[in-house]
């Protein structure tokens, strides 16, 4: 008896003579799904298994060209420095050239900043020798004895 | 082709976008992966493309008539062919020069020096890593733990794939061939993986090993007696942490590049210098090829199942061989035995001397006496001859200021060890964090990550140390 009334409750509603249902909302229906019905494709249609596969693909693929288009702009001297190791042919000085281009605008637009501040900041680091790192833990444990330089 | 370079990123971008183009076509996608391998190691030399393309022919020749042959004594025969003909093909390449030089010092101790046919062999890439799985697929085959594979293209790209052709790790072809059987699904969980793996990958090779080689580790290996012990000791660390690093990061990378690729690879590595003895080390450490070693070399010898003594002689007999794999030097021989002895000496402590009793060492000094060992056996595996490690141990009793020690060398040597006290399987909880974020922020992160990594990181990268093995 429970079934029946799982089975009545889960039907659609009786359609009216012709009919017939109207299409699920573009944003509702899964490309794949459109694909197969546009092109009556041979393939049998997807599994929940291969929608979830398509999704993860394309959110991969997304998040693939996002993170190299933000590299493309703000990591453009290692374009550059890469175009400029290739064997010299006209191909790679095309390549040289374009990069030269590329690196000049960007730069011009400033987005070559984030790169070069974390890039200082890491070879300032570097340069640090133990009296650099000896004087500033000092300066930490008593700054009132250290007169600062403008005095 | 490097992985760290402009020139693989295009390349990847390029296979990833054509593979999962044919993904409702298997076979042509398993084709171009084959070809796109093909095409990764001729950027090398392309001449060696051959011998990848003979080897699997082999080994698929060899699986494939065990598969079919019915008698025991046949397929007993056939198998012990396939792995002679590998290590022929491995001891030509790889130790013919060693053992030749060895033969005419012998004779030379007899008195009968002869001008032995010196050559000088070049050492195909990956060469070790590509037998070693030929030999296992052969093996598992014929012990029935794999089925034949379907097709020759299966046994080739098995073989030639990639990510792990170069330098491991070692997959095997019970976990690769039915991943090749159909064509593969990526999930978000997996895709994020991969995309942390490879900058985690980028950090560890281009930022500490690149830095800890030129900035400590190549110039104190290259003359010792320049140095003090302050500077040898840090630098033995220093190549503690690089080799960790530069190895960890490949495995990382060929992991992560498979996983975007839809194929799962086997860990390879688990925070190896928290192990509290030799054994947990090996566990922890290149842990395909410890694997292997036990599944073919130990447990074949008899393992432990023969009382101690036959026990501590298969160790000792693994561990020497599994030295020669990483290169044909007496250095990596000695490396070997020294394994091979805290291994012995471990089990012999172990299951003969110490009392059940007995307090046990808290796990504090199991770490710090395992790393020792460990970092005590990587001088002579990182030196070039004996008379380098030998000059390296002197030097450790002349007590000079440390020069090359400085607060940054410190900095990448204390944070290469520390990664080692991250939560285990960190990689994997920020990964299924990243999965649930929306695809732009899971890139910009990755992007940013990987701008960091390249802000820091030196011009170049030199080649990882596993290549030459």
């Amino acid at each position: 008896m429970s079934d029946d009334i799982i089975d009545h409750a889960a039907e659609p509603p009786p359609l009216n003579g012709d009919q017939t249902p109207p299409p699920a909302p573009r944003r509702d229906r899964p490309p794949l799904i459109e694909l197969a019905e546009k092109a009556g494709f041979a393939f049998s249609d997807p599994t929940d298994e291969d929608l979830l596969a398509d999704h993860a693909r394309r959110w991969t693929s997304r998040a693939i060209l996002v993170a190299t288009l933000l590299l493309a702009a703000l990591n453009s001297p290692s374009i550059q420095t890469w175009a400029t190791t290739l064997p010299p042919t006209w191909g790679s000085q095309t390549i040289d050239d374009l990069a030269e281009v590329w690196t000049s605008r960007l730069e011009q637009l400033g987005l070559d900043q984030p790169r070069t501040v974390i890039h200082d900041h890491y070879g300032a680091f570097q340069q640090l020798g133990w009296r650099d790192v000896l004087r500033t833990l000092r300066v930490r444990r008593a700054p009132d004895r250290n007169p600062t330089p403008h005095r | 082709m490097l992985f760290p370079t402009m020139i693989f990123g295009l390349f990847f971008l390029v296979v990833y976008a054509s593979t999962w183009s044919l993904n409702r076509e298997n076979e042509r996608r398993k084709q171009f992966l084959l070809l796109a391998s093909w095409v990764f190691y001729a950027w090398w030399d392309w001449r060696f493309v051959g011998l990848l393309i003979a080897s699997a022919l082999l080994n698929w020749f060899v699986a494939k008539r065990i598969g079919e042959s019915e008698d025991r004594n046949t397929r007993h025969r056939l198998v012990a062919i396939g792995v002679v003909i590998n290590l022929i093909i491995l001891g030509f390449f790889k130790y013919y020069g060693f053992f030749v030089e060895q033969f005419g010092e012998m004779l030379k101790l007899a008195g009968w020096e002869r001008d032995l046919p010196l050559m000088h062999v070049i050492l195909p890439i990956g060469i070790s890593f590509f037998t070693f799985q030929g030999m296992s697929y052969v093996i598992d085959v014929h012990r029935g733990k794999c089925p034949k594979a379907h097709s020759l293209l299966d046994v080739m790209l098995l073989m030639s794939f990639f990510p792990h052709l170069v330098a491991g790790p070692i997959v095997r072809a019970s976990d690769l061939l039915p991943q090749f059987a159909k064509a593969p699904k990526l999930s978000r969980e997996m895709a994020a993986h991969g995309l942390l793996l490879i900058a985690w990958g980028l950090f560890k090779k281009t930022v500490i090993a690149s830095e800890l080689a030129t900035g400590l580790v190549d110039p104190v290996f290259f003359d010792p007696t320049a140095y003090g012990a302050g500077d040898l000791v840090g630098a033995a660390y220093g190549y503690a942490v690089q080799i960790y690093c530069d190895f960890s990061a490949y495995s990382d990378i060929a992991i992560g590049v498979a996983a975007l690729l839809g194929y799962r690879f086997p860990r390879n590595f688990d925070q190896p210098y928290r192990s509290r003895s030799l054994q947990e080390f090996w566990r922890r450490w290149h842990i395909s090829l410890s694997n292997w070693l036990r599944d073919y070399l130990y447990v074949p010898l008899g393992g432990n199942r023969g009382g101690l003594v036959r026990t501590c002689i298969n160790l000792m007999i693994t561990m020497l061989l599994g030295g020669l794999w990483h290169g044909a030097a007496w250095t990596f021989i000695a490396w070997g035995a020294i394994h091979g002895t805290a291994l012995i000496i471990e089990r012999v402590w172990w299951s003969a001397i110490r009392k059940p009793d007995w307090p046990r060492m808290s796990p504090v000094w199991g770490v710090l006496i395992t790393f020792n060992v460990v970092c005590l056996a990587w001088i002579l595996f990182r030196s070039d001859s004996f008379a380098t490690a030998m000059a390296y141990l002197e030097g450790l009793g002349r007590l000079t200021a440390p020069t090359l020690i400085t607060p940054f060398i410190l900095s990448l040597i204390v944070g290469g060890l520390a990664l080692h006290a991250l939560p285990p399987r960190a990689i994997e909880r920020t990964a299924s964090w990243l999965c649930r974020v929306p695809s732009p922020a899971a890139g910009l992160t990755i992007g940013l990550l990987i701008l960091l990594v390249e802000a820091v990181r030196p011009a170049g990268v030199a080649p990882f140390i596993y290549f030459q093995f």
